[in-house]
């Protein structure tokens, strides 16, 4: 073998102790370049744009924006309504999950196949449909109106509306693996050490389920708060009251204001990437006490 | 005799498999029996149909003399170990084995106190000082078997089951457990039935052994009693390892082929017969049972010699001290004899 050759070997074998494990699974190198390339080309790159962009407004004009009445007005509208949402599919998700996986009923596996029509259609189909329901002559928004004299459509809690909508089968699919093989011997265990119903729901099989259920909301909220087409229908986009952020870039792009629409966008990314690290580290943390996740 | 658990003609079938077909057991206080059985034999099914996990058609269950067809779980007061343990994985050890106690309605709940003694006394009995705070993932397979036994012993249960407690272990760790299990029934006393499919397990560990096949009881005694008279050819085979001469048997005398014969064991064979001996029971020797050595090899201290006979089903295992001048000359071709000094008859 020539002197370079083996030279070669001694800089891949450097390469391999200091990057990977040895493994005997082979096409690390391929699927590593493939993995940074896409995370470059499909996610870092623009957002860096996006980034530079908003920082070509300069300081001054940058705290103007973001400090604006109407934008933190959008902001806390796309993020309340979307904390929001993710709360009300944590417990409605859970419910259909638990149904869907625990009870064998007729058209069981229909409805298990209709989760995921939020996923399926076009977003501004929902939209549409949702705002003709809740809208104060529509089926529900008539009743709401009549029982409850709210107005869902057109205001922030039609915002929320929406965005339950398409959050819901994050949550569903999250957790129903987790429930499927949630050991029956355990509630089995459960139930004879005298525990009641209850006491095995929410000792028991609830903490179990949470790290799933929070990736759920987590994936859930992080749909929410970046919808847009099933949002603006229902939304009515009142500035100040039910404008959402998503939307208040749109109007800022299409008045060519695009260090505005920019400086929008950036808050939004790291506000959403403040919330997805503060998941993560919570989940890191179960992990290292429970074993997993 | 007091009698602790009482199992009266339990009849349960899945579907169209019958489970359970009238299986009938008196179970006294203080006795450790163990059902034995291979898989689909309803063993599993039993056990959890004393601890009400399964609905059953008919027959009944009595603790005692309280019938507990009408019984809650939470008031049959059963002490449950899982095979896979079943523990709850997001509670520490110590709050594993406090899940019954405190789950006690209010006003027979013990003070947190008391609690707190009762764990700390069962976790040493279980040889787990020390680990209270370990989650269940951070524990080995056999730490986590012994948690679950606390936890179980913990409600202060009125019987004991055990389902292939040690299944999921490995070999070594097995051995241990079991000899641990022993000792800790002879402190503790506490009526207890346990599912095992390893006839090693359940003759070392019981008191009696039940045992069960295609959902009847086959048999039910003390090992010993087990494996001396064995009520069927199937209770035979699969309480230890045996050979299956094919013979008949005239008058209480059992014959192998035309000339060898033997003292009858038991049974109330006439005619053909199948005999079936232990390998302890049967020896080389210059006359006897014909066959053909097919194979030899090492089998702990001494060799097993295989051999095939035209009056035996299968392969005839015979086990032989190496400097035996029978075994040295039992190559493989060779022509040998047997001699059976013990053989139990049943139907051909």
């Amino acid at each position: 073998m020539s002197k370079t050759g083996s030279e070669s070997v001694r800089v891949r074998k450097a390469f391999h102790v200091v990057w990977r494990e040895p493994s005997v699974l082979p096409g690390f190198g391929l699927s590593f370049a493939i993995l940074t390339s896409a995370l470059l080309a499909l996610v870092l790159i623009p957002l860096a744009a996006l980034i530079l962009k908003a920082g070509g407004a300069g300081a001054g004009e940058i705290l103007a924006i973001a400090t604006s009445p109407r934008t933190l007005a959008a902001l806390r509208l796309s993020f309340g309504a979307a904390a929001l949402a993710a709360l009300v599919n944590a417990v409605f998700g859970l419910i259909v999950a638990w149904a869907l996986v625990r009870y064998d009923f007729p058209g069981r596996r229909l409805v298990d196949a209709a989760i995921d029509l939020p996923f399926a259609l076009p977003t501004a189909v929902a939209g549409i449909a949702l705002t003709a329901l809740w809208a104060p002559n529509g089926w529900f928004g008539a009743r709401a109106a009549e029982w409850f004299g709210a107005k869902i459509a057109y205001t922030p809690l039609g915002v929320a509306v929406a965005l339950v909508f398409v959050g819901l089968p994050f949550v569903v699919r999250s957790i129903q693996p987790v429930l499927a093989d949630g050991a029956r011997d355990v509630e089995e265990a459960a139930a004879l050490l005298g525990a009641s119903r209850t006491r095995t729901v929410f000792r028991v099989i609830l903490p179990n389920v949470a790290p799933a259920l929070i990736t759920g909301v987590a994936l859930a909220f992080a749909r929410a708060v970046g919808e847009y087409g099933s949002v603006i229908f229902i939304a009515g986009n009142v500035p100040m009251v039910s404008e959402i952020a998503p939307l208040l870039i749109v109007i800022k792009l299409e008045q060519f204001d695009y260090a505005g629409a920019a400086v929008v966008g950036a808050l939004m990314l790291a506000i959403s990437f403040l919330a997805l690290l503060a998941i993560n580290a919570f989940q890191a943390a179960s992990r290292r006490r429970f074993g997993y996740v | 005799m007091s009698v602790a658990l009482v199992v009266e003609n339990l009849e349960k079938r899945f579907g169209e498999f019958p489970a359970l077909r009238g299986v009938s057991l008196h179970v006294a206080p203080g006795e450790l029996v163990a059902l034995l059985g291979p898989s689909g034999s309803g063993k599993t099914t039993l056990l959890r149909a004393v601890a009400g996990l399964e609905q059953t058609e008919g027959g009944r269950i009595l603790f005692g003399d309280q019938d507990a067809t009408g019984l809650s779980l939470r008031d049959r007061r059963i002490g449950f170990v899982f095979q896979h343990y079943a523990l709850f994985a997001r509670m520490n050890a110590f709050e594993n084995v406090a899940f019954g106690l405190r789950a006690r309605p209010r006003g027979q709940r013990p003070p947190d106190s008391e609690i707190r003694a009762r764990v700390s006394a069962l976790l040493d009995l279980v040889q787990l000082r020390g680990l209270e705070t370990r989650f269940p993932a951070q524990l080995s397979g056999g730490q986590k078997q012994r948690v679950a036994l606390a936890r179980a012993l913990a409600i202060e249960p009125r019987v004991l089951l055990l389902d292939e407690p040690f299944g999921a272990l490995d070999a070594q760790v097995r051995r241990d457990l079991r000899r641990w299990l022993r000792d800790l029934h002879q402190r503790t006393g506490h009526t207890t039935l346990f599912v095992t499919h390893d006839q090693e397990e359940a003759m070392e560990l019981a008191d009696r052994v039940a045992i069960l096949n295609g959902g009847l009881l086959e048999q039910v005694g003390a090992p010993d009693e087990i494996y001396e008279n064995p009520a069927s050819a199937f209770v035979c085979e699969f309480t230890g390892e045996a050979n299956r001469f094919l013979g008949r048997v005239r008058g209480g005398r059992a014959t192998i082929g035309d000339a060898f014969d033997l003292p009858h064991m038991r049974g109330p064979v006439e005619g053909d017969a199948a005999l079936l001996v232990r390998p302890a029971d049967v020896a080389l020797a210059s006359a006897g049972v014909p066959g053909v050595v097919s194979g030899r090899r090492r089998h702990g201290a001494g060799l097993r010699i295989e051999i095939e006979s035209p009056h035996a089903r299968g392969i005839v295992e015979v086990d032989a001290r190496p400097d035996d001048a029978l075994a040295q000359a039992a190559r493989i071709g060779a022509p040998v004899f047997l001699h059976v000094a013990r053989a139990h008859a049943f139907p051909a």
